[in-house]
């Protein structure tokens, strides 16, 4: 249960409207015009510290921790540094479109029109991508195949070495950096990130002074800082301590939880300041916590008191949310900003890392309720039964948390990748489902998303005259992956490159490893291990659709090409299409059945398309790896593509989640959909992968129930899947939330690989999730 | 030789509450007995059976005079029209049931053979059950045990549980009301007891036919008397009827509503005080 103190702090998350901020750029800006003719990097790390020394700082009346984004919680910061162009046409639809929407004052808006967008129009990384990507690319766009992420906003989808700087302290850090620093005098990485760890410090310390004044009732120097009335009288008490917390952790290594939470989200929310991206995420928390944890338990702290201050920090995580293009908002709906955490798994040597600290950060989502900070479990075959009895109970609460990942595959993953063993196993979770290395993977996880649905319709319009056999038709499927892939990793390098050349990290890179013993930015290729991570999208489409061709066409003859041809042009419209449809939908196999022979279609192009990304470099030296994952993305790639042989009309979504079936086509119940999805290629899915499972809760009730979950979890482990979760809700509710959001404000589900507020989230998403499968007990 | 077949209606993977785990039910057709109440009317008749749903029907070859459907279900479009019943083989059936192993061994589940009442192919179902063992299989029976076992040695071997219906407890009212024979029943859990078999009660909880006091209690001290210790109390529920309207069959059961929980729990409350340990809706 949350406490007074953290329930009063989660209600006043949602009490106002969200709002877009325009503090970062504005002061960004301010910086930008005096570092005119400075390497970028340290124009870069000189506005990072503008941001750090002026933004307004709040300290509210309830919190433990410090770390404000925003002066309000859950604003939209806007970065105009990274493409001020969205942001100006969509300046009068913030508060009326569909997803994602925030309030914006008219003062606010003049200022953008008038300050902003005419500072940043032809300089951002955004213009610096379109004057470099060849056309060809771009017109490749236009064929809806693909479309390069992160063109206009941060990178991000990265995990910083949080743990390191709890144990070393931002003062080594510091004189490490400066260390290097002086002996490559020439080099700007190196000057940029001392520069950036100095002004850490100095935010620590300007938290502290203000909590210190506060807690002794003087009046806070700090012009940009305000103080809310105390909510209790023990506050100067609470105030002071939490000004010793700060004064030790601005240079010192952490004691205990309270010092390691605080320095934990302080670099959080530095790392924002910098990045202004999605996902940045947090790692594996129950290992770097442990020691820390172990410390404040050694040291006598009350239970109480330990879960009230990690309520305090999963609280915080909620306090960021990301704002997107109205586009973008479509493909990831309902601000999955990635605090993902991870728990469980392996240590380097194979052993079962889970540990108490393990069990109590999955049991936290039962007090906060809410959807971040992105719960993730790592799952192996010698995962002991309490974590997986603890992580079931979790998921039965119906908020989608955690998701399960599955080291039997992941680990096997990373090392055919040239990843050590020991990084490996010591993988983690960035945003929502993207398997990443901890502190030494710079892995542009995010970067494109790829639609071979689109590709097979293209492949198949382009040859009205048919095809020999069925083989020929997938190699023609098979033929326009690989062209539209060559253009895809070309698009995604200019991206990549359009980084390196206007938005080096230097205070996220000095928290990767190996820039600092490189002297390079992760921009510049300075981390250890460097993919570009690409998600093929489709997989349960076109296995169906292929399916249905072989069959109808290439082996029953019961129709020609032509004929389906002009029905899928005209949409099923046609006289006795809709008989064609239904019979496609309903006497042909389709894939989330456990049929072997449409699972393997899926299987063959899946694999396909993987194989052929990893045959490209990419900028910084890393090469191409797939990834399948739709996030909400499979309603807009659904809207690019026309009808399908598998009888999907036109526009319609394709299948949720990456590996899932078509909504509505697995009939066989989830262990059936569970082995078809085993038989795809699971280890080539590097980059991640998605499985969406939802369930009745009566299926789930009781101790029968529970234990039914931690089998079907321990069944998945065998199966070698990368991943799956769950949504637990029923029917109902999730209707009656349709009908009545004033009712269901606090209901939170899965969308996938993040979890959202339910009432937040555009018709089409929620109907996405209405209509997902749902397996009752039988 | 030819192969040993049977007709299946439906082979039905995740079953959560037919003998433990996670399982998987397979449906043989063919019933000797007609409980008024039955869920699984397609199971009745030992013939395949043309079911239709006209909720699906999307009317895609018309009669100009209105009259039904003629499309034959092979050539049904959208599965309105179904064929139910199709032979198939002990090896054919064995290949759909070992998919789900992974399932069944890590939550203590495995295949239940059902009905209709699988007794009446005990040629069958002994050759399939023993099939599931050799690939270590778990297995369960859900069965009235009111017919005579052919051989109750080779069955029990085959067997790991007997999930036996107590229905209608008065001999008379259940001859007369659905066929069953109680003494023959319990005669049969003697030798499956005697045979090493393990058993678990079953009582469908019936309106107006086996949820008085008097049923529930004869039931219990009958099941005590035969020295079986746990009994699944099954609710009555209407999922049934929709299998009524699409075989085009009369159901009684119409519009009686579901028991209370407060009914389900004294029937509960009942067992219980009797010693016996009560799943409801059994797991």
């Amino acid at each position: 249960m949350l406490t007074p103190r953290t329930q009063r702090i989660k209600d006043a998350l949602f009490a106002r409207p969200r709002r877009i901020s325009l503090e970062r750029a504005l002061l960004y800006r301010e910086s930008y015009l005096e570092t005119e003719g400075e390497p970028v990097v340290m124009r870069r790390a000189l506005a990072f510290r503008r941001v750090l020394e002026r933004h307004r700082i709040v300290i509210d009346g309830d919190d433990l921790l410090v770390g404000n984004r925003t002066e309000e919680p859950r604003s939209g910061v806007v970065s105009p540094e990274m493409s001020p162009y969205w942001i100006l046409d969509e300046l009068d639809e913030f508060p009326v479109r569909p997803q994602d929407t925030f309030d914006v004052s008219e003062e606010d808006k003049r200022t953008y029109r008038e300050v902003l967008y005419p500072f940043w129009a032809g300089r951002s990384l955004n213009d610096w991508y379109v004057a470099h990507r060849p056309d060809e690319v771009g017109a490749a766009e236009k064929d809806r195949v693909f479309a390069v992420a992160q063109t206009d906003k941060g990178q991000g989808h990265i995990i910083a070495d949080i743990g390191e700087v709890l144990d070393r302290g931002l003062g080594a850090l510091l004189a490490e950096v400066e260390e290097r620093r002086d002996a490559a005098p020439e080099n700007d990485f190196l000057r940029a990130g001392a520069l950036c760890v100095r002004a850490v410090i100095d935010y620590v310390r300007r938290y502290e002074r203000i909590v210190r004044e506060a807690s002794e009732g003087r009046p806070v120097a700090d012009p940009n800082a305000f103080v809310a009335p105390a909510s209790t009288p023990g506050r100067a008490r609470e105030l002071a301590r939490m000004a010793d917390v700060l004064a030790h952790v601005a240079t010192e290594p952490c004691r205990d939880l309270y010092d390691a939470l605080q320095l934990a989200w302080l670099l959080c929310v530095a790392l924002q300041h910098e990045s202004n991206a999605s996902s940045i995420s947090l790692g594996r928390m129950d290992q770097y916590l442990l020691p820390y944890y172990r410390a404040s338990v050694e040291a006598g702290a009350a239970e109480g008191e330990m879960r009230e201050l990690l309520q305090c920090f999963y609280l915080k995580t909620n306090t960021v949310v990301f704002v997107r293009s109205t586009d973008s908002a479509r493909f990831f709906a309902g601000f999955p900003t990635g605090y993902n955490l991870v728990v469980g798994g392996v240590d380097a040597e194979g052993r079962d890392a889970a540990n108490e600290l393990s069990l109590l950060l999955l049991d936290l989502q039962r007090d906060t309720r809410l959807p971040q900070p992105n719960l993730s479990v790592r799952l192996h075959a010698g995962s002991p039964d309490a974590l997986l009895r603890k992580a079931a109970e979790v998921i039965r609460l119906g908020d989608g948390l955690p998701q399960c990942f599955n080291d039997e595959v992941n680990v096997e993953s990373f090392t055919r990748r040239g990843v050590t063993l020991a990084d490996a196993r010591d993988y983690a979770v960035v945003g929502c489902v993207e398997l990443s290395i901890p502190g030494r993977m710079y892995g542009l996880h995010d970067i494109c998303m790829f639609n071979m649905v689109r590709c097979m319709e293209l492949a198949m319009r382009s040859h009205p005259e048919g095809f020999e056999d069925f083989e020929a038709l997938v190699r023609e499927v098979e033929a326009t992956i690989d062209h539209y892939v060559s253009l895809m990793v070309r698009g995604c390098n200019v991206c990549d490159e359009a980084h390196r050349a206007t938005s080096p990290t230097p205070l996220l890179s000095v928290l990767v490893h190996d820039s600092l013993e490189r002297g390079a930015d992760i921009t510049s290729g300075g981390a250890r291990y460097n993919p570009s991570g690409v998600q093929g999208v489709g997989t349960a489409n076109l296995a169906d659709s292929l399916y249905v061709v072989k069959r109808a066409i290439f082996e029953e003859g019961a129709l020609t090409w032509a004929q389906l041809l002009e029905m899928l042009e005209r949409d099923w419209q046609g006289a006795g299409d809709e008989v064609w449809r239904q019979r496609f939908i309903n006497r042909y196999e389709k894939y989330g059945n456990d049929v072997d022979e449409v699972d393997r279609i899926g299987r063959r192009v899946l694999t396909h398309y993987g194989e052929e990304v990893a045959r490209y470099e990419n900028a910084r030296g890393g090469r191409f790896q797939p990834g399948s994952y739709t996030v909400s993305a499979h309603i807009p790639l659904g809207a690019a593509v026309g009808a399908t042989p598998d009888g999907r009309r036109a526009g319609e979504q394709l299948a949720d989640g990456g590996l899932s079936p078509m909504v509505g086509r697995d009939k066989s119940g989830p262990t059936a959909s569970l082995l078809s999805v085993s038989k795809l290629e699971n280890v080539l899915d590097t980059n991640g992968s998605l499985l969406n499972v939802k369930f009745s809760p009566s299926t789930l009730e009781g101790e029968a129930g529970l234990a039914r979950l931690v089998a079907y979890l321990r069944a998945f482990c065998r199966l070698k899947i990368q991943h799956i979760q769950f949504n637990v809700v029923d029917r109902a509710t999730l209707l009656d939330a349709q009908a009545h959001p004033e009712n269901h404000r606090d209901l939170v589900v899965r969308v996938a690989g993040y979890s959202a507020m339910f009432v937040e989230l555009a018709r089409a998403i929620q109907d996405d999730i209405i209509n997902r499968t749902e397996h009752e007990l039988s | 030789m030819k192969p040993i077949a049977a007709t299946i209606t439906n082979v039905q993977r995740f079953s959560l509450h037919d003998g433990g785990g996670i399982r998987t039910v397979v449906f043989l057709k063919g019933c000797p007995f007609r409980c008024p109440w039955c869920c699984n009317p397609e199971n009745l008749s030992s013939e395949p059976e043309i079911s239709f749903k006209e909720r699906l029907c999307i009317r895609c070859s018309p009669r100009p005079d209105g009259g039904p459907c003629q499309t034959r279900p092979e050539d049904c479009p959208t599965g309105a029209k179904e064929l139910l019943g199709r032979s198939r083989t002990v090896d054919d059936l064995l290949a759909e049931v070992v998919r789900d192993r992974s399932f069944y061994e890590e939550s203590d589940g495995g295949v239940t053979v059902s009905g209709g009442e699988c007794l009446l192919r005990q040629d069958f179902l002994c050759a399939f059950l023993e099939a599931c063992h050799e690939e270590g299989i778990s297995t369960a029976v859900e069965t009235t045990l009111a017919v005579p076992l052919a051989d109750a040695g080779r069955l029990v071997a085959a067997c790991d549980a007997f999930l036996v219906d107590f229905k209608i407890a008065d001999r008379a009212r259940s001859l007369e009301a659905t066929g069953i024979d109680p003494e023959v029943r319990d005669a049969n859990v003697r030798s499956v007891l005697s045979a090493g078999g393990r058993v678990v009660a079953r009582m469908p909880i019936i309106p107006g036919f086996t949820d008085d006091a008097a049923c529930v209690d004869s039931n219990v001290s009958r099941i005590r008397e035969l020295g079986v210790t746990r009994v699944d109390v099954l609710p009555f529920h209407q999922l049934g009827q929709g299998k009524y309207d699409s075989l085009g069959r009369a159901y009684g059961l119409r519009d009686v509503p579901q028991l209370s929980e407060r009914d389900v729990a004294e029937v509960v409350a009942r067992c219980e005080a009797a010693g016996l340990r009560t799943v409801v809706r059994g797991e």
